[in-house]
């Protein structure tokens, strides 16, 4: 009697769990193709942006780097006026015990830097691509850096592979949808070790 | 008795559920695979089945994708240009040496050959076991890494890429190993049972060199 129940039973959620399987995975496309990034954004391997006006690059965190803190307790924005070289440590970003060292997409003087993230770090979080911008730089070897970075259909392409990367090297859990992981949880560095936290950011924000 | 009976069920039905989330939680997320291929994501990959994987420093690291290493089989030895090398995409980056055969793998991508992977030397089994990590042959400064990464495939695209080459090479090794059998009207094909895993490990000189001219180029 028990066994015939529970069979009954397994069989139903055996198969109202592929349905959800389905139907995650659908809505999990769906939301793929609504994150667009910009094409006239500029992407710097170790996940930082650049996006030209009036000839100056405003720089800031991709939303990688965002997904990865979370929230975070606040910015080290650089001293304007300084020199910087593609691929040089520019800005740090710290929440807990954790710092993200970020490097500048490309080489220049920084003529700006957004004083409104010091007061409200948050910005950076809830719009890395607006008004969480770090600094302005005025490029000095634009053709050159311009070489080094990705843009468009390839940006986008690298932006999700480095998504399902990090899900399949450290672990499911970092994911939002197990089956596909096409997204990451908001603040998967804080489900990781200090171990694997170090392994990851050395891989995914370190120049050297 | 109905107490019981309720009780039963109850238990049984948790039973049940526990079983069904534990099961869950095993199906982990896996490389893509076409056929048996390992394709892992991130990876960029040139017609001539070189690898590319894009630091964060800029560089790129190179190597050979799991399509060749598994037809090649054991591999005793790679050579590679010297560091400080200037290749052009399309250059013969390193060799793939196992007995006095060999085979030149190009370069997926120009730039400076800025250092090679100390371990392959001693090694160059870690290509096989380990393809994609620690089997590294290159690390590249990249001469225009934004034009260039355009052209090679990632992702889906790899993956079907990946696919039809598979079924390049079946036809290939069917036409180098038995041209007798072909009949005036065309290739007949043996049907996908080809066994791929080391099947240049048994073929002639004559075919190790028509393999990287059909395979290995840019």
């Amino acid at each position: 009697m028990f066994a015939t129940i529970a069979l009954i039973e397994f069989l139903v959620m055996h198969s109202r769990e592929r349905a959800h399987e389905v139907s995650v995975q659908r809505g999990a496309e769906r939301k793929r193709r609504t994150i667009r990034l910009k094409s006239e954004r500029y992407y710097h391997p170790a996940h930082t942006w650049m996006q030209l006006a009036d000839g100056e690059g405003i720089v800031g965190s991709d939303e990688f780097v965002v997904r990865a803190l979370g929230v975070p307790e606040s910015v080290e924005l650089p001293p304007v006026g300084m020199h910087v070289n593609q691929g040089d440590p520019l800005w740090k970003i710290r929440k807990g015990t954790r710092t993200v060292v970020q490097m500048s997409p490309i080489e220049g003087v920084v003529l700006n830097a957004n004083q409104a993230l010091s007061r409200n770090p948050r910005l950076l979080h809830e719009a890395p691509y607006s008004k969480g911008w770090i600094a302005v730089i005025k490029p000095t070897a634009l053709k050159a850096n311009l070489k080094n970075l990705l843009h468009g259909a390839i940006a986008e392409m690298w932006m999700d592979q480095a998504k399902r990367l990090v899900i399949q090297r450290f672990s499911p859990r970092l994911g939002v949808t197990c089956q596909d992981g096409g997204e990451l949880v908001d603040g998967f560095g804080d489900l990781m070790s200090d171990e694997e936290w170090e392994k990851f950011s050395r891989e995914f924000f370190a120049t050297e | 008795m109905v107490a019981i009976f309720v009780i039963g069920t109850i238990l049984a039905f948790l039973l049940i559920d526990f079983i069904v989330q534990r099961a869950n939680r095993r199906k982990e997320v896996k490389p893509v695979r076409a056929d048996r291929f390992i394709i892992p994501r991130g990876y960029f990959f040139g017609r001539g089945h070189a690898w590319v994987y894009l630091l964060s420093s800029g560089k790129v690291r190179v190597g050979v994708d799991d399509f060749v290493q598994k037809i090649v089989g054991d591999i005793d030895e790679v050579d590679i240009v010297p560091v400080g090398s200037e290749v052009e995409k399309g250059q013969p980056l390193f060799t793939l040496k196992q007995g006095s055969r060999k085979l030149s793998v190009s370069a997926p991508l120009s730039g400076v050959v800025v250092a090679v992977n100390p371990s392959i030397a001693s090694s160059p089994d870690l290509m096989k076991k380990d393809p994609y990590n620690e089997g590294w042959v290159a690390l590249i400064q990249p001469k225009d890494v934004a034009a260039e990464i355009k052209k090679l495939s990632v992702a889906d695209e790899a993956v079907s890429w990946l696919r039809a080459e598979l079924k390049r090479f079946r036809e290939f090794i069917t036409a180098q190993t038995y041209p007798e059998r072909l009949s005036p009207a065309g290739v007949t094909l043996l049907d996908g049972g080809v066994p791929i895993s080391g099947v240049l490990e048994h073929a002639e000189e004559r075919i190790w060199e028509a393999f990287e001219k059909a395979f290995l180029s840019e």
